[in-house]
C-alpha cells in the first residue's frame, strides 16, 4: 500500500533480548507479530537523555516511564503530522513544510512551541545558507546555541528544557541533497 | 576545529532525523517532507519530551518519575488529550474485578427492569 511501505532494513526484528534491549523497539515486542506502524519508536537512549536533562540532576526515571514516553513521542509525531498533512492536502501541495508543522502545532494547542521553533528554523536556514556560501566553521557555531532560545523560553519555563548542544552541521543532517528544498517564506 | 562526527542524522537536534521521518511517513497521505518540516518536528519533539518530563517530575514529589506520574500529567492536561489512550491510569486486578462486577450488576438490573423475554 503506497505511503505505508518501509525499507526492509528497518523491519529487522531483533529477536534476541527484546525485553531488556529497548533500543531495539522498532517492531512489536514479539517479532512474530505483524509489523505495526505505530510501533516505530525513537531510540530510548536519546529520549532518556532529554528526559534526564529536563529534571534536576539527581532525578531518576523508571524504565517503564522511559518506554512510555517513547510511545508518547511516536504518538505526538503522528498527531502533528496528520494535522500538517491535512493542511498540505487542502492547499493541494505534496510536500509538508515547516509552516505546516508550525500551523499544526498551533491548531493542536502547542502554541508556546511556535515562537521558539520559528527562531530555531530561522537559524537552521541561516546555517544552511552559510554552508552553501562556502563558509567553514572554525569554532563551535555559537549562533545556533540554545542561549537565545533559552531566553525566549524563560517566560514559559522552558528555559531548563533546552539543553541540546549539538552543533550545527547540515552536511550531516541526513539529507543528502537539498532538493525538495527549504522554502523560505 | 570542532565539527563533531555525528551519529547519522542527529546533527542539529538530538534525535535521529531518519527515524523521525519514518514515523512521520507512517501517517496516511504523507508524500514528501521538507527538511524544514523534519527539523521543526524533531525539535518540537525534544521540547515535548522535556515538557512532559518536567511536569511528571512535579508529580513525582522528588521520587523517581514513574508511569503513574506520566498518566497523571496526561489525564490532567487538555493539551495531552491525544495521549489519554496511550497512558491510561492503571488499576489493580482487584479494582478491575470490582468494576466489572458492579457493571455486571447494573446490566442485570436493567435487563430485569425490561422484563426481557429473551431469557
Amino acid at each position: 500500500m503506497e505511503g505505508n511501505t518501509f525499507p526492509n532494513d528497518f523491519l529487522i526484528s531483533d529477536e534476541r533480548d527484546v525485553e531488556d534491549n529497548s533500543e531495539q523497539r522498532l517492531t512489536t515486542e514479539q517479532s512474530k507479530s505483524p509489523f505495526r506502524e505505530q510501533d516505530i519508536y525513537l531510540p530510548i537512549a536519546n529520549i532518556a537523555r532529554i528526559m534526564k536533562n529536563a529534571v534536576p540532576a539527581n532525578g531518576k526515571i523508571a524504565k517503564d516511564a522511559k518506554e512510555c514516553v517513547q510511545e508518547c513521542v511516536s504518538e505526538f509525531i503522528s498527531f502533528i503530522t496528520s494535522e500538517a498533512s491535512e493542511r498540505c492536502a487542502q492547499e493541494k501541495r505534496k510536500t509538508i513544510n515547516g509552516e505546516d508543522v508550525l500551523f499544526a502545532m498551533a491548531t493542536l494547542g502547542f502554541d508556546p512551541y511556535i515562537e521558539p521553533l520559528k527562531i530555531y528554523l530561522q537559524k537552521y536556514r541561516d546555517t544552511l545558507k552559510a554552508e552553501k556560501g562556502g563558509e567553514v566553521y572554525q569554532d563551535t557555531p555559537q549562533h545556533l546555541s540554545d542561549a537565545d532560545l533559552v531566553d525566549h523560553f524563560s517566560q514559559n519555563n522552558f528555559a531548563e528544557m533546552l539543553v541540546t548542544t549539538e552543533q550545527v552541521d547540515p552536511a550531516f543532517s541526513g539529507q543528502t541533497s537539498l532538493e525538495g528544498s527549504i522554502q523560505f517564506q | 576545529m570542532e565539527i563533531k562526527s555525528p551519529k547519522q542524522g542527529s546533527a542539529i537536534s538530538g534525535l535521529p532525523l531518519s527515524r523521525v521521518k519514518i514515523i512521520m511517513k507512517s501517517s496516511p497521505d504523507v508524500d514528501h517532507i521538507s527538511p524544514d518540516a523534519l527539523q521543526a518536528m524533531s525539535k518540537a519533539t525534544e521540547m515535548f519530551v522535556s515538557y512532559l518530563s518536567m511536569k511528571a517530575h512535579d508529580h513525582a514529589n522528588k521520587r523517581s518519575i514513574e508511569y503513574k506520574n506520566l498518566a497523571d500529567v496526561v489525564n490532567n492536561d487538555d493539551v495531552f488529550g491525544f495521549l489519554q489512550e496511550v497512558i491510561p491510569h492503571k488499576i489493580t486486578v482487584r479494582e478491575y474485578w470490582k468494576l466489572r462486577n458492579s457493571q455486571q450488576r447494573s446490566e442485570d438490573e436493567s435487563s430485569d427492569d425490561q422484563g426481557s423475554g429473551d431469557g
